[in-house]
């Protein structure tokens, strides 16, 4: 019921935007609104929303299963000691319980109320002496309320029931309710929770006094929850609640901004120059910005560059410069071994004793050419070729020394690069101090660039020792500020991030606001429009009940508007006063007040959509002027065609009133024994149809009238209490079998005359009429005669016969009424 | 007197009661308006039921829904009962106001020509 209303709502908030033509994004929000609360916040946050999906047609139009009273069952509770019971019949109909003040008749409405809703509004806030005595004295067992329910289209009904222990208090109850050949359930599971706020119907006389005595926006928020438009209230809430998110969340960067250009005028970092630059104009340059929080040192720095440089200058370790060293030294060991064989004399003569040689073969036994002494035999030719072997290989092992030592000092510049730019500049202010290292590599570059191999290797070692002892605390020197530098930028660049994030979402946030606050007002519009459509058959319903009402009262209800939002809200009763329009409620007495608070009322408890089918309203009378009783009584039975109204009344007025308008309502009494025993009795003339009877029979008494009129009177009146008991038997059989109210109500108009409505009450169906007459002779002998006179408006018997007449109908009725 | 004469006559002491009728003009002008409703009563059953006018008002009433249709009949008892209720002291109740004396009397003003109608659509049915 409850979600039926939403999608109501929800549909008509809808068919607005179809027409509304809003910008995109509001038209988004608004949607999502509607989807609830995180799909608000998807939008919020970028999302594209999701559409809702259309209601399923058939949930539209559906009215709630009606429920009404058939009994309450009270033991041991307020004024009402052993178990009494009020039985009602379940269906549409006035009853009106009468009884003088402490009969017991208000406990039964309390009861009902209680147990139904779990509370009472008479007690609600009250102080505890009221809560505390709710116990009678005088039960003998522990306190019990029984409601039985009447359930439209349910055979047998269901059962509140609702007990206490021993010595339990009002709160702590035990309620269960159980459908007839079910098993027990919880009384929540009737869903009723909601339609109890909606449309509670149960009334009491101090609840009227509160109803237009309270402040202007209570009645406005009941009448909205009435009409169902609590979601419309719940939909602009979310709207709101994110806008004051989104107000927030736009000035938040702006917030933050001094705090940022504070840090960033305190920051020595060129990073920090360019970030002011690029916060000034209207328009922060946010690309740039995130780029110095990213770049890991400013580029342009002149100290850094050389911090950086000496922060990766890398030497080789000792053992693989000993490793060189040591390479250079072999080769020049090697070089001293081979000395006195200078390489190139040993080569040439190896040239000539091979050209030698090669003359002895081509002329062999032949004395020396060049110095003509010795003969070139086979024994020379052996020597010189020993020693020639002996000359190439001291030549090729000299040639491999002298490249192993060129090898070796290569290997010793390559391995340490030669002096540093960075070391030649003054970078004392950032505490590197580079004047040793800048020495020692000077000595070390001059050391290698010496031609004597012999003094490099043996003071290379040294000198590398010098150059690392030296270069060392300049490398951790420059290291450190280069972290010192990084330790300051940090936090600067963690709250210019923090300020970035920060300042795109407060520009976003300013997108959403606008499209809120658009939103927001176009929900407002359609809100004006949705209460005014709703609110228009309710508005005009409470005026007509009030026109009834007022018999008179130079008061006069016009429109009823809901104006006003938030805290203005309010509900504006369009009041004239001897036709001077604009007089205020103020101008209204307490009787008028309550009178106008029924008419409001009235409409609420009625509503299509409320399940209950039945209105409690306890003493509406009192402080009503007599006439307005009478426009009471019409109204109520006015009411009374479509629901079932029981009204608790402490005076006679109404049930005078209803009499003398021969209203069909019955009228039970409530009285009270000694020690709480409270009975409930059919009034004298209680029911319509013995109350037109016995006018009847009041009839026959006047002598004066003449004999026809009296027999055509008495025959009218037989005849409407005749319809009145069919009207109530074919009631309460529809509903015992099942049949929907409606249904019933519409055979009941269909079937027009007194025959038909007889068929339809015995035979289950008006156009037997055939068959009645085999029907009527089950009711008793003289059912058909009585039929018969009621139907043609004279009996045609002498007057005296009428008093038997009379005395047979009664019968009659009598039977019709036990169905 | 007519029942148009005595409502008159109620009319006037309703809006411009005479200094002598200042205790008790509320109580008068229910009483006229309730002689022009039993006049008016009178004059339609002389012609349609003539042993009904000495009946007890409560009678004739409920005599007349067998010869007027079920609105009618309500009017007419809304106003006698309210007029009868009017013009009897009450311990508890005080005098009615001039709204509710109104409303009474337009009720019989409205009332009465449909008595009339009702009287030239029936013929006698009384042979008393």
């Amino acid at each position: 019921m409850t979600d039926d209303q939403t999608g109501t709502v929800d549909q008509l908030i809808l068919d607005h935007l179809d027409h509304a033509n809003l910008p995109e994004t509001a038209e988004d929000l608004i949607i999502a609104a509607l989807l609830g609360d995180e799909d608000l916040t998807a939008v919020l946050g970028g999302t594209a929303p999701r559409r809702p999906e259309p209601p399923a047609a058939d949930e539209a139009a559906s009215e709630p299963i009606g429920t009404y009273l058939a009994s309450v069952e009270v033991t041991g509770f307020r004024g009402i000691g052993p178990t009494a019971t009020l039985n009602l019949i379940p269906g549409p109909g006035l009853t009106i319980v009468t009884g003088r003040n402490g009969s017991g008749k208000s406990s039964f409405a309390e009861a009902a109320e209680f147990a139904l809703t779990g509370n009472n509004k008479r007690w609600a806030g009250r102080t505890a002496v009221w809560q505390k005595g709710w116990r009678n004295l005088h039960a003998s067992t522990d306190p019990r309320i029984r409601v039985r329910l009447g359930v439209e289209g349910h055979r047998d009904g269901a059962t509140v029931e609702c007990h206490w222990a021993n010595d339990a208090n009002l709160a702590e109850c035990t309620t269960f309710l159980q459908a007839t050949g079910q098993r027990r359930q919880s009384v929540a599971d009737l869903g009723w929770a909601k339609p109890l706020e909606l449309y509670r119907p149960f009334l009491s006389y101090s609840e009227l006094g509160g109803l237009l005595g309270g402040k202007d926006s209570e009645m406005y928020d009941s009448l909205q929850r009435i009409l169902g438009l609590g979601r419309l209230v719940e939909i602009e809430t979310m709207l709101k609640t994110a806008r004051r998110e989104m107000d927030q969340q736009r000035k938040r960067a702006a917030e933050g901004l001094p705090a940022l250009k504070a840090a960033l005028a305190e920051h020595p970092d060129p990073r920090a120059r360019l970030a002011e630059h690029a916060l000034t104009g209207r328009h922060a340059d946010l690309d740039q910005l995130e780029t110095l929080t990213t770049s890991g040192e400013a580029a342009d720095d002149a100290t850094v560059v050389p911090l950086r440089q000496l922060d990766v200058l890398h030497l080789p370790s000792h053992t693989e410069l000993t490793a060189a060293v040591e390479q250079l030294r072999t080769a020049l060991r090697q070089i001293d071994a081979l000395a006195g064989t200078p390489a190139e004399e040993a080569r040439a003569l190896a040239g000539l004793l091979r050209d030698a040689l090669r003359h002895r073969a081509n002329h062999p036994d032949q004395p020396c050419p060049v110095c003509g002494g010795r003969t070139l035999d086979e024994e020379w030719a052996a020597q010189a070729q020993t020693q020639l072997q002996r000359l190439t290989r001291r030549a090729e092992q000299l040639d491999a020394a002298h490249r192993t030592e060129r090898e070796a000092r290569r290997a010793l510049r390559q391995q340490v690069p030669t002096l540093p730019a960075a070391l030649n500049l003054d970078l004392s202010s950032e505490q590197v101090h580079t004047g040793d290292a800048r020495t020692a590599w000077q000595s070390w570059d001059d050391l290698l660039a010496t031609a004597d191999s012999t003094m490099i290797a043996e003071t290379a070692i040294g000198a590398f020792g010098a150059l690392v002892t030296a270069l060392t605390p300049v490398q951790t020197a420059a290291r450190d500020a280069l972290e010192r530098r990084r330790q300051a930028w940090r936090p600067v660049a963690d709250q210019l991030r923090t300020w970035i994030d920060t300042e795109r979402a407060s520009r976003h946030a300013a997108t959403m606001f606008t499209a809120l606050k658009t939103a927001i007002a176009k929900l407002l519009e359609f809100g004006k429009e949705i209460r005014a459509d709703k609110l228009a058959p309710v508005a005009a319903e409470a005026t007509t009940i009030w026109n009834t009402l007022r018999q008179d009262s130079n008061v006069q209800l016009g429109a009823i508007k809901l104006a006003g939002t938030g805290t203005t809200r309010r509900v504006d009763l369009d009041v004239e006063v001897d036709g001077v329009p604009g007089a205020a409620l103020s101008v209204m007495s307490q009787g008028e007040l309550h009178s106008l608070a029924l008419a409001l009322f009235l409409p609420r408890a009625t509503m299509p959509e409320s399940p209950f089918r039945f209105l409690v309203i306890d003493d509406p009378v009192q402080s009503m002027d007599p006439a307005k009783v009478y426009g009471l009584a019409q109204v109520l039975a006015q009411v009374a065609k479509h629901r079932q109204v029981i009204v608790f009344t402490h005076d006679d007025r109404l049930p005078a009133a209803v009499r003398h308008l021969q209203l069909d309502a019955r009228i039970l009494a409530v009285s009270r024994l000694a020690r709480s025993q409270v009975t409930v009795t059919g009034d004298r003339d209680g029911d319509p149809g013995q109350r037109y009877l016995t006018d009847a029979l009041a009839i026959t008494h006047d002598e004066n009238m003449a004999g026809t009129v009296q027999g055509t009177i008495v025959c009218n009146l037989i005849r409407d209490a005749l319809e009145y008991a069919c009207h109530e038997r074919i009631r309460i059989r529809g509903f015992r079998a099942g049949t929907s109210i409606a249904d019933t109500e519409a055979a009941i108009s269909e079937a027009e005359g007194l025959r038909p409505t007889l068929a339809l009450a015995l035979l289950g169906d008006r156009k037997r009429v055939g068959d009645l007459p085999a029907e009527l002779s089950k009711l008793g002998s003289t059912a058909a005669r009585v039929v018969k006179a009621a139907n043609n408006g004279s009996h045609g018997g002498a007057t005296s016969d009428l008093a038997v007449l009379i005395e047979e109908a009664r019968h009659l009725v009598g039977r019709l009424c036990r169905p | 007197m007519t029942p148009e004469q005595l409502l008159d006559e109620a009319s006037t002491l309703l809006h411009r009661p005479s200094r002598s009728m200042r205790r008790c003009w509320q109580r008068g002008c229910a009483c006229l308006t309730r002689v022009a409703l039993e006049q008016g009563l009178r004059i339609c059953w002389d012609q349609v039921a003539p042993s009904l006018i000495r009946c007890p008002m409560r009678h004739q009433l409920l005599a007349l829904p067998a010869f007027v249709d079920a609105s009618t009949a309500l009017l007419a008892r809304t106003a006698w009962h309210g007029l009868s209720r009017a013009m009897h002291h009450h311990v508890y109740e005080l005098a009615p106001t001039v709204s509710e004396l109104e409303g009474w009397h337009r009720d019989v003003t409205r009332l009465l020509p449909q008595l009339r109608a009702m009287t030239l659509a029936n013929n006698t049915t009384d042979s008393d």
